[in-house]
């Protein structure tokens, strides 16, 4: 993204109270923190998450925890919830093997650092790279995210995850966030929609949370994020997710 | 059975070796960050990739910014206490390396002293390590700032 107005109209248009960002320069956001400010927002450092950034309400009082190359780790003490955004491993460049491992690792660390699905809200919004149907994001040795309300909330000693994102299948067009034609030997070669920007919630989170809703962000005030004519992305090569909730 | 004498080893414990780097951070970085070492257990221990009996990650912090965090490597070793496996985080090891690594692919053994604490000062000098102990340091002295205003 070049230009830092299509950013700038989402944060008019939506007022989210954090906005996380792949595959952008801090550079960039440094240089337009005066901008940001003057519409009540700024950008939040978290050093060492190379590959997400934080743009939040100037008003929100927001705790850095762990911070790796992939995901960032946010915590709001005012509602006691911790916020994971990511930006995986591509499926361009890892078998799926390596995928799975690497998401039940993942899996692994909230465990441990954040604490279990039933005793802590959780919140993990951003590109997974991988599918909701895809194996490393539903399996045991995997992340274990379902899409039921009702679930078995626990496979043998592992606790699930609740996938709001299958909700947004109900689309009637461009089922996902993501275009990807190019033959790539993985699910690529034969679905070219990928819902990769996807939102898991911990089950403490979804028994507790109000009003939640996952929606796509298609267009703002000014901008158009996807073009329904050509069927085609546009601003950017994925197409913005967005999720509400209240306590 | 005649066992003679059998000698205990003379070799330091790697995690006492990585801790001796540590020395002088703190002021370096103005008190604003620090590092330390934690014992990898539970879950941890399997899925840190070392397979070794004894597991630490050593971290960096900041004793303003109490809940943040940044692994920096971790490392493990058997009971023989050496050779020394470290699995360093991904952007220092490339960074050393030279080049993109397969993912997973991000471990040294080292079986010399000299050696490990070589490496390590390799790890601390890459700009990844410098430019992630640079921000932490600016996040802490803001959040310093305020709570000095508080009080």
């Amino acid at each position: 993204m070049e230009s830092v107005e299509p950013i700038l109209d989402i944060l008019e248009t939506e007022e989210p109270d954090l906005f996380f960002l792949s595959e952008i320069e801090e550079d960039f956001l440094d240089k337009n923190q005066h901008t940001l400010i003057k519409i009540g927002f700024e950008h939040f450092l978290n050093p060492g998450c190379e590959r997400v950034k934080i743009i939040k309400r100037k008003t929100l009082a927001l705790d850095l925890h762990k911070q790796t190359r992939y995901y960032t780790t946010v915590y709001i003490k005012e509602i006691n919830l911790f916020i994971l955004s990511v930006h995986l491993p591509s499926q361009m460049f890892n078998h799926e093997r390596t995928l799975r491992e690497f998401l039940k690792k993942f899996r692994d660390e909230i465990d441990n650092k954040v604490g279990s699905s039933l005793r802590k809200r959780v919140l993990i919004i951003g590109d997974f790279n991988i599918n909701p149907y895809e194996g490393p994001m539903i399996d045991k040795d995997g992340f274990l995210a379902t899409n039921s309300y009702n679930a078995r909330i626990r496979i043998d000693e592992r606790n699930t995850y609740f996938n709001p994102t299958w909700q947004l299948y109900n689309r009637g067009y461009f089922p996902g966030t993501k275009y990807f034609p190019r033959p790539s030997g993985f699910s690529f070669d034969i679905t070219e929609f990928h819902f990769l920007d996807q939102v898991v919630v911990s089950q403490k989170f979804q028994k507790e949370a109000k009003a939640t809703e996952i929606s796509i962000i298609e267009s703002t005030m000014k901008f158009s994020f996807f073009n329904k004519a050509k069927n085609k992305i546009e601003q950017s090569d994925h197409l913005p997710l967005m999720y509400k909730f209240k306590f | 059975m005649n066992w003679g004498e059998i000698k205990e080893s003379k070799a330091e414990y790697p995690e006492v070796i990585v801790e001796s780097t540590f020395e002088g951070f703190s002021t370096a970085t103005q008190g604003l960050a620090n590092l330390y070492i934690t014992e990898l257990e539970d879950t941890l221990r399997l899925t840190s990739g070392l397979k070794r009996d004894f597991q630490f990650a050593v971290y960096l912090g900041s004793d303003h910014l109490t809940s943040y965090s940044f692994q920096v490597f971790s490392f493990g070793y058997n009971i023989q206490l050496r050779p020394v496996l470290l699995r360093v985080e991904s952007l220092i090891f490339e960074e050393i390396e030279g080049h993109p690594i397969v993912f997973g692919d991000n471990k040294i053994e080292l079986s010399d002293d000299n050696d490990l604490k070589a490496y390590l000062e390799r790890i601390y000098a890459t700009q990844r390590f410098l430019n992630v102990v640079g921000g932490v340091m600016k996040l802490a002295r803001k959040k310093k700032d305020e709570d000095t205003h508080l009080y």
